[in-house]
């Protein structure tokens, strides 16, 4: 049986010990091709690494995980982007589907449920567009 | 000559002598019933009778005199009391206020642990029920869960340190150590602000004498006012300095900021209370200041930077035991 692809992951969030604890739990199901704590940095290595998916932060010191989730669909449509936050509502919701964003989770959720976000928005196709209003 | 009293001829020197004696005590009596506290009886030379009277008027004089500066002092002291009380009711108040305004990034502070803790809490488990779980990974992974778990204690803590309403107590205080947990709790704000916060603490410095909390909060009120003014500022300006120095026989918090300044107005009322320029300010911040530090024998300054923004700096007396 052959092994199943994983996706190609870029983790964003300014507090550099969550991306060691998304580091460990992502590993057996994702390649983590790198963890940065700054928006700014993140669009850099989008433009160079490409990834399949990146998990960002809403809430960035630099650029705010919005402007990111726009910014990496002119920097390279294909990487898919799954925002995270701490806060959760319907206006964010709907903000981080307008933004381009495939996929939000808040931060409360299981880190499961952040795994599976993954997953979906890898295999999903550039043309679906999901909503995010209360899917978790 | 007190009203009332019959004419002494003056073929009688003795009895005019002696006359006039008993007038001055009337004049003197009348004069501390009406309020003059201060006036005294001369003693003549006789040492007589009438002199005995007169140094016992003077006695009761004195009494009243001290009595009555007892009674001022005690006013006075009643009165610092009250002001002093009203002075820590206030501060406790607005140190809530800004704790108000800190809320959001103090919320964003605490939350960041507590999900890297939930995070690896599930990476442990995972590891744990794997075939082969690797100790050191394990051991590592539940290192960080406890690092978090103290970060985020440690956020609480002195959050509820600020909101503490507690009586003042002078103890020696390390400045550097004092304004510094400070500028751990405001430096959440201002990344997300986009300000940056340099702090630049004195390598070595004395302690001060002095409660812990209120020099937190004058440290609080100078950097929050300071972000508030770099705030309109282009990005690359938006810088706000906390620097600790010792110059004695002070020990000196500045925080300098890069923002518009005041009017020369403005500047002459600063710490007058409810000056404000802020929309929603309640003009008490500054001006709690100056009574905090004042408090601790200190001194309050505001400049004006050569270049740009102004400086508050905050001077306190070092503590020495001898």
């Amino acid at each position: 049986m052959p092994k199943p692809e994983r996706p190609r992951v870029l983790l964003v969030d300014d507090y550099e010990r969550l991306l060691e604890a998304w580091r460990r739990l992502l590993e057996p199901s994702c390649e983590i091709v790198g963890g940065v704590t700054s928006g700014r940095e993140a669009l850099s290595l989008v433009q160079q690494l490409k990834p399949d998916v990146i998990v960002v932060d809403l809430s960035m010191p630099d650029v705010s995980g919005l402007d990111v989730c726009r910014e990496v669909r002119q920097i390279n449509p294909e990487t898919r982007v799954v925002l995270v936050s701490a806060d959760d509502n319907e206006a964010l919701r709907d903000a981080a589907e307008r933004f381009g964003a495939v996929a939000f989770v808040t931060k409360s959720e299981a880190a499961d449920e952040l795994d599976h976000a993954i997953q979906r928005a890898f295999r999903q196709k550039p043309e679906d567009k999901p909503s995010l209003q209360g899917n978790g | 000559m007190a009203e009332g009293l019959p004419d002494v001829s003056t073929d009688r020197p003795d009895l005019k002598f002696t006359a006039d004696r008993i007038s001055a005590f009337i004049d003197t009596l009348e004069r501390l019933a009406g309020g003059d506290i201060d006036s005294t009886l001369p003693i003549s030379p006789l040492h007589d009778e009438l002199d005995a009277i007169a140094h016992g008027i003077n006695v009761v004089a004195g009494e009243l005199r001290w009595a009555h500066e007892r009674m001022m002092a005690s006013e006075r002291v009643n009165a610092e009391i009250q002001a002093a009380t009203l002075r820590d009711e206030l501060a406790h108040l607005s140190r809530i206020a800004t704790l108000d305004a800190l809320a959001g990034s103090l919320a964003h502070e605490i939350n960041q642990p507590l999900t890297a803790v939930s995070a690896n809490a599930e990476a442990a488990l995972r590891l744990v029920a794997s075939h082969h779980p690797s100790q050191r990974e394990l051991r590592t992974t539940l290192s960080d869960i406890l690092s978090d778990n103290k970060r985020a204690v440690a956020v609480l803590q002195r959050v509820r340190t600020l909101v503490k309403k507690n009586a003042l107590e002078y103890e020696p205080v390390d400045v550097n150590g004092t304004v510094g947990e400070v500028a751990t709790l405001v430096r959440m704000n201002a990344d997300s602000r986009e300000i940056a916060l340099d702090v630049d603490l004195a390598t070595s410095i004395e302690p001060i004498r002095g409660d812990r909390i209120q020099i937190q909060q004058v440290a609080l009120n100078l950097l929050m006012n300071a972000f508030d003014a770099v705030q309109g500022c282009e990005t690359t300006d938006r810088r706000v300095q906390l620097r600790t120095s010792q110059r004695e026989p002070w020990a000196v918090v500045d925080v300098v900021d890069q923002g518009d300044g005041v009017s020369d107005d403005a500047f002459r009322t600063i710490f007058q209370p409810f000056f404000t320029t802020k929309p929603n300010g309640t003009g008490l911040g500054l001006s709690i200041c100056k009574g905090i530090v004042t408090a601790h024998g200190g001194v309050l300054e505001a400049s004006r930077n050569p270049s740009r923004g102004m400086t508050f700096s905050a001077r306190f007396p070092l503590w020495r035991s001898d």
